[in-house]
C-alpha cells in the first residue's frame, strides 16, 4: 500500500467536512453495478426456459402426499419389519456409515497432518503433504463413490471408505493448522525434565491437541452425515437409494418420512455434537 | 478391569492425596461401544474387492479412449483427442460458471436480509427469531439433491431447477454463518447510533454493515466455491452443467472423458480455493 501523503490541514466547519466526506458511494455503488451487469448478462445469456406444466396441480398432489407420510415405512413394521428395507434400519446405516468413515479419516489424517505442519515437518515435508491434501479434498465425492462402487461392490462398505477417504482432505488440514498453532513451552518443559519421545507426545503434545482434533472431526461429522444421506444415490449404502427412487417416481409418502427421518437425525447429531464441542473447547 | 475404574492414592508428606478421577476412560468406553455398534448395520453380502479393478479405472481415466479392433490389438487416440475435449469443454463449464453465480447471486441478495432478521441483537423478538431459525434449519437439512429433483419435477430438465437448488442451498447456508457472524459485532456503534435518533434501518447500514461486509465477502466466495463442486451433483438428476457432461460421459463409458472433465473440475476449484483464501487472509489481516 502506497502511504498517502497528509492532507493539508486547514480549519473547517462540521458542515464543510461532511460536505468533503469521503465518497464511498462510487465504489460500492459501481460494484453493486457491476454484479447486477454480470447477473443480468448470466441470466439473458443462460436463454432460461422451461416446460410448461400444470405447476399448481402438481404442488397441490405433492404437499398433499408429504403431508401423509407412510408410517409403516417409517416405523419400520407391517411389510417392512423385516430387516433391512424399513427407514429405521437405512437411517441408522447412514449414521454409522457417517460415524465409522469420519473415525477413519480422523486416524489416517493424524499422520498426513504431522507431515504437513510446517513446525514438525519442515518446508519440502509439508509442501507435499499439503499438495496431497488438495487433491484428495477437490475429487468430487460423488465420482469417488462412483469409482470405488467398482471396487468394493454395492453397499455400506463403499460409503464408509469414500467418507473415510474424502473427508481426510479437510480433516487433515485443519489438524494441520492446529498443530501449527500448538505451544512449544510444555515440550521444552519435559526435555528439561528428561522425558523421552513417547513421554513428550503423551503429556506435551496430546493434551493440547487432542480436544481441538475430537471438534473437528465432531463438525466435519455434521458435514459427513449429510453426504451419506447423497451416498446412497450411487449405491454406495445408507438411505439414498430409497430417497431418489421415492423421489424419481414422485412417491411422496415414502419422501416424506424419509425426509422426517432425515431431518431428526441431523437435528439429533447437530444438537449433541455441538453440546460436546462447547464442551471440548 | 477393577483397576481401571479405581484412582490413585498417594501418600505425600504424611497427607493422603487422591487421582481425581479420569472420565476419559468412560468417554473411550462410549466412544468404542458406539463405535462397534455402528458395524451392526453395515451390511457386507454384496461386498467385493476388486483393487485390480482401480487401476483400471484410473488408467481409463488419465488415458486417451483405447480400441479393441479384430485381431485383438488395442489402439489408443491421440493425445490431441484428449487435450481437444478439454478445450472443448470451456462452453459447458462457462455455462456452469454462470449457473452457480446466478444461484449464490439470488441466494446471497436474500440471505443478508434474513440474516439481519434472524440476529438475536438486530431482532429483539425472540420468538420470532427462533421461527426464523428453526425454517432455516428446516431447510439445511433437506439435501441440495432432494431440492434439485424436486426443481426438476416442476420445471423439467436444463439449468434452470440447478438455480433454483443452488440458490436455496446458498441462503440457507449463508444465512446460517452470517447470523452467527452479527451476533458478534461489537454493539458500540449501534448504541451511539441509536442514541443521537437513527432508525434502524440507519443503524444497519451506518453501523452493522460495514462491519460484517469484508466477511460476506469471504462467505460468498466460499459458498460459490461449494456450488461450483456441488453441480457435478446436480448434472447426476439433470440440472445441466459440466456434471450432466460428466454424468453423459459415465454412462457411456466414456472414462477418458470423465477424466478430461475432472482435470478441468479439479483446476476450477483449485483456483477458486486459492483465491477464496487470498480474499479471507486479506481481510482477516486487514480485521
Amino acid at each position: 500500500m502506497m502511504k498517502q501523503p497528509n492532507p493539508p490541514i486547514t480549519k473547517r466547519s462540521v458542515a464543510e467536512t461532511y460536505q468533503h466526506r469521503p465518497r464511498v458511494w462510487i465504489y460500492s455503488g459501481m460494484i453493486v453495478a457491476i454484479l447486477i451487469g454480470a447477473f443480468l448478462y448470466s441470466v439473458i445469456s443462460m436463454d432460461l426456459q422451461f416446460q410448461q406444466r400444470d405447476v399448481w396441480d402438481l404442488f397441490v398432489r405433492m404437499f398433499r402426499g408429504l403431508l401423509q407420510p407412510n408410517v409403516d415405512f417409517l416405523l419400520g413394521r407391517g411389510e417392512f419389519f423385516s430387516g433391512e428395507n424399513g427407514v429405521p434400519y437405512l437411517i441408522m446405516q447412514t449414521f454409522a456409515i457417517a460415524f465409522i468413515g469420519t473415525t477413519i479419516a480422523s486416524i489416517l489424517g493424524i499422520p498426513i497432518a504431522f507431515l504437513t505442519a510446517r513446525n514438525v515437518s519442515g518446508k519440502v515435508g509439508s509442501k507435499i503433504g499439503e499438495v496431497l491434501l488438495i487433491l484428495i479434498r477437490t475429487f468430487p465425492e460423488i465420482l469417488m463413490a462412483l469409482i470405488l462402487v467398482r471396487v468394493t461392490g454395492f453397499g455400506a462398505i463403499t460409503g464408509i471408505v469414500v467418507i473415510g477417504i474424502h473427508s481426510i482432505g479437510m480433516v487433515g488440514k485443519l489438524f494441520a493448522e492446529s498443530i501449527e498453532n500448538m505451544d512449544r513451552g510444555p515440550l521444552e518443559a519435559l526435555d528439561a525434565v528428561g522425558a523421552n519421545t513417547m513421554q513428550k507426545i503423551r503429556y506435551g503434545i496430546l493434551p493440547q491437541v487432542l480436544p481441538e482434533f475430537m471438534s473437528i472431526a465432531l463438525y466435519r461429522l455434521d458435514i459427513n452425515i449429510r453426504s451419506a444421506t447423497v451416498l446412497g444415490v450411487v449405491s454406495a449404502g445408507g438411505i439414498g437409494a430409497n430417497l431418489i427412487f421415492a423421489t424419481t417416481y414422485w412417491n411422496w409418502g415414502d419422501l416424506s418420512s424419509i425426509l422426517i427421518a432425515i431431518i431428526i437425525m441431523i437435528t439429533v447429531v447437530d444438537t449433541v455434537s455441538s453440546r460436546l464441542r462447547k464442551k471440548l473447547i | 478391569m477393577k483397576h481401571w475404574f479405581s484412582t490413585k492414592t498417594f501418600e505425600v508428606n504424611g497427607k493422603t492425596i487422591r487421582q481425581p478421577f479420569g472420565k476419559v476412560k468412560i468417554y473411550l468406553l462410549i466412544f468404542v461401544l458406539f463405535f462397534v455398534g455402528s458395524f451392526a448395520f453395515i451390511n457386507t453380502d454384496q461386498f467385493v474387492f476388486q483393487i485390480n479393478q482401480l487401476f483400471k479405472i484410473i488408467e481409463a481415466l488419465f488415458r486417451p479412449r483405447s480400441f479393441n479392433d479384430i485381431h485383438g490389438n488395442t489402439t489408443y487416440d491421440t493425445w490431441a483427442h484428449y487435450f481437444e475435449y478439454m478445450w472443448n469443454l470451456r462452453h459447458v463449464l462457462f455455462y456452469t460458471i454462470k449457473m452457480c453465480f446466478i444461484g449464490t447471486f439470488v441466494g446471497s441478495v436474500f440471505a443478508i436480509p434474513f440474516s439481519l432478521f434472524c440476529a438475536n441483537n438486530v431482532n429483539s423478538n425472540h420468538w420470532v427469531v427462533q421461527i426464523a431459525r428453526a425454517i432455516l434449519n428446516f431447510i439445511r437439512t433437506i439435501p441440495t439433491l432432494v431440492i434439485a429433483l424436486i426443481a426438476v419435477f416442476f420445471l423439467g430438465l436444463g439449468y434452470f431447477p440447478g438455480i433454483i437448488a443452488i440458490s436455496i442451498f446458498s441462503f440457507s447456508i449463508l444465512s446460517k454463518m452470517l447470523y452467527e457472524v452479527i451476533e458478534t459485532i461489537d454493539m458500540g456503534p449501534c448504541e451511539a447510533l441509536e442514541s443521537c435518533g437513527a432508525n434502524k434501518l440507519k443503524v444497519i447500514k451506518l453501523a452493522i454493515m460495514p462491519q460484517i461486509m469484508p466477511i460476506i465477502w469471504g462467505y460468498v466466495l466460499y459458498i460459490f466455491e461449494i456450488n461450483i463442486r456441488a453441480s457435478v451433483i446436480l448434472g447426476y438428476v439433470g440440472a445441466g452443467g459440466i456434471g450432466q457432461e460428466m454424468q453423459d460421459a459415465m454412462e457411456l463409458r466414456r472414462y477418458d472423458k470423465v477424466g478430461a472433465i475432472l482435470i478441468v473440475l479439479m483446476l476450477l476449484v483449485m483456483v477458486l480455493q486459492f483465491v477464496v483464501g487470498k480474499v479471507r487472509g486479506h481481510y482477516d489481516e486487514a480485521a
